[in-house]
């Protein structure tokens, strides 16, 4: 069932085209990766779901219900990229404001506490925002939008200024929401902690959907996929490997590794050791890069899909 | 969600620190008119008349003191500066974008802004008359039972009058706060209420006819609001008396003075640039229609 569908969807201010034509669909439940660079347009696309920011064309639904709506809201928890506060509010205050606002069941007192606790806040509950470190304020930005216990969880660079361990705190309340099936959108920086937890993910390139789909589905895509082979010989190693049906392209690093683009990873890391063996080539050791970063690279940076 | 809001928002009115401020200035302005007033309208050993005259002289102060300060200027600047510190700081600190993202109607976070910022000037402004009448009391040395016919027997009036003048300059802020979504000039647009009141009411009492000659009375706050005050008095109290008519003729503009004291007769005829239930329709309209567009605007407001 699906959590998040946009057909279209378009914002443009004035001359300039923030985000064009935006066609996505996020099932219930799934952890969806939004990648992309600074000024891609996420935010903006964010905030079309949310309802902050109103399209100039297309379409935008959460859970079935048109975004901007207050049945579509209800539906939303969300915490901006930089999120502004009631400095002279306590933590605690500030929840239970918030939570208010949320249509919690039950207590928002109780609500607020219990995500203090979660968000290791609890210290700090009673002293004034303005005295929060960054870490600290992120995590209560998260915990706000975490107050209704709602479907979908729109999270615009959660994890930024975080310390390690603040960090590893929200991954885990993110993780276990999911398991509670909760649908959570998010754009990170930190590609290599996104793929740890993300099911699918969708790149933004100015204001353009690159790609979008599963993640392992986006990370095997044609050519993103690179090896680095250290052989007992490897000018040999590199003019046999060039000839592989699977690889691409090969070339050689700083170190004089070689370095090999294949379409067919899989297949590739198969018969890598046999071909070498063949050619009485000895293996000292193969590295498999080609995660998200890399992905996000080769797409971002070089000029879109391959 | 809306007494959450509402609640809120009077919390962040009630700001120790500007209130403290607004007592000093306004205090320091009503002492400096009382002493005028004190020495020019208020006759020496005031207790001493009979009740009647009493009451006369301080009602006949106490009402151009809270129409030109208490419930004038000083509450319209007041109001400006209160609402710059709602609705424009939400949306200038980016705290608003949170606020509507949360599962609320747009129209009732800012109608209950707009109410808080009313209920809490309306609060002022009733503090302020209070000042007014014990400052008078204290300074013009009228006997206690002068505040019955001076003070409280226009009260019902200028407390509608107050709520008036709150909701009005409120409106003008709301709009303010949504079309610039900056506190400094959300506070300088509404301060052109103020402004307007204070220059036009000069304007009116230099010699000369560029006052009417260029209808300046339409866009005359002190003489819109002196008008509804006056229809308010008449109608929500007794007759005026035609001292206190001369009153608000010379500081409202509203009733023709004749020249000399002795030729004011038992009642003024109303200087009739605009009719005072014009006067009123305008201001309510005016409120009702920057209160209208605020709402539309906010609902279509990116954040």
């Amino acid at each position: 069932m699906t959590m998040i569908e946009t057909r279209g969807l378009t914002k443009e201010y004035g001359d300039v085209t923030a985000v064009t034509e935006v066609d996505l669909t996020v099932d219930r439940g799934d952890i969806h990766g939004f990648v992309g660079h600074n000024g891609a347009g996420k935010t903006t696309t964010m905030q079309m779901l949310t309802g902050l920011v109103t399209p100039t064309r297309g379409e935008a639904y959460i859970g079935g219900e048109p975004a901007g709506t207050r049945a579509a809201t209800k539906k939303i928890g969300y915490a901006p990229q930089d999120p502004a506060f009631y400095e002279s509010m306590t933590g605690r205050d500030y929840l239970t404001y918030m939570g208010e606002l949320s249509a919690v069941d039950g207590s928002t007192r109780e609500r607020a506490d219990e995500l203090l606790t979660r968000l290791n806040l609890t210290d700090a509950a009673d002293q004034a925002v303005e005295g929060y470190s960054g870490g600290m304020l992120r995590r209560l930005a998260v915990g706000q939008a975490m107050l209704g216990d709602p479907e979908l969880l729109i999270l615009d660079e959660p994890t930024a200024a975080l310390d390690p361990e603040g960090r590893a705190m929200i991954i885990d309340a993110l993780e276990s929401l999911t398991d509670e099936g909760t649908t959570i959108f998010v754009s990170s920086h930190v590609l290599t902690e996104l793929e740890q937890f993300i099911d699918t993910v969708t790149f933004l390139k100015e204001g353009q959907v690159v790609t979008s789909g599963p993640l392992t589905e986006v990370l095997s895509d044609t050519g993103i996929e690179r090896f680095v082979v250290d052989a007992s010989d490897n000018d040999r190693a590199a003019r046999l490997l060039a000839t592989h049906e699977s690889v691409d392209e090969v070339d050689r690093n700083d170190d004089g590794a070689v370095v090999v683009r294949t379409d067919d990873p899989e297949g590739f890391a198969v018969a890598l050791p046999q071909a070498l063996s063949d050619a009485t080539l000895g293996l000292y050791s193969v590295d498999r890069e080609g995660g998200l970063e890399e992905r996000f690279l080769d797409i971002l940076d070089d000029g879109g899909e391959d | 969600m809306f007494l959450a809001i509402y609640r809120k928002t009077l919390g962040d009115l009630s700001e120790p620190k500007a209130i403290l401020t607004y007592l000093l200035v306004f205090v320091s302005v009503l002492w400096f008119l009382l002493i005028g007033f004190g020495n020019n309208e208020i006759p020496d050993a005031v207790a001493k008349l009979p009740l009647a005259e009493q009451e006369l002289e301080l009602l006949t102060a106490y009402v151009p003191l809270t129409w030109l300060w208490g419930v004038g200027i000083g509450l319209l600047v007041a109001g400006a500066l209160f609402v710059a510190l709602t609705l424009a700081t939400e949306a200038d600190r980016g705290t608003l974008d949170l606020l509507l993202s949360k599962p609320v109607r747009r129209w009732e976070v800012l109608l209950a802004i707009f109410l808080a910022n009313v209920t809490f000037l309306f609060a002022v402004a009733v503090a302020s008359l209070l000042l007014v009448a014990v400052f008078l009391y204290q300074m013009g040395g009228f006997s206690t039972a002068a505040l019955g016919g001076g003070v409280f027997a226009v009260l019902p009036a200028t407390l509608v009058y107050a709520l008036f003048v709150s909701a009005f300059v409120n409106a003008v802020g709301m709009a303010a706060s949504v079309a610039t979504r900056n506190r400094l000039q959300t506070a300088a647009l509404t301060a052109v209420v103020p402004a307007l009141f204070f220059v036009l009411f000069v304007a009116r009492l230099v010699p000369g006819s560029i006052y009417e000659d260029y209808s300046l009375y339409m866009i005359d706050v002190s003489y819109h609001l002196g008008n509804v005050y006056a229809l308010l008095l008449g109608t929500l109290g007794d007759p005026l008396p035609v001292e206190l008519q001369a009153q608000l003729g010379f500081w409202a503009g509203v009733y023709e003075v004749p020249q000399g004291q002795d030729a004011l007769g038992e009642s003024l005829e109303l200087v009739g640039y605009v009719d005072p239930v014009v006067s009123l329709a305008l201001c309510v309209c005016l409120t009702l229609g920057l209160l209208a567009v605020a709402l539309v605007q906010f609902q279509r407001l990116d954040v």
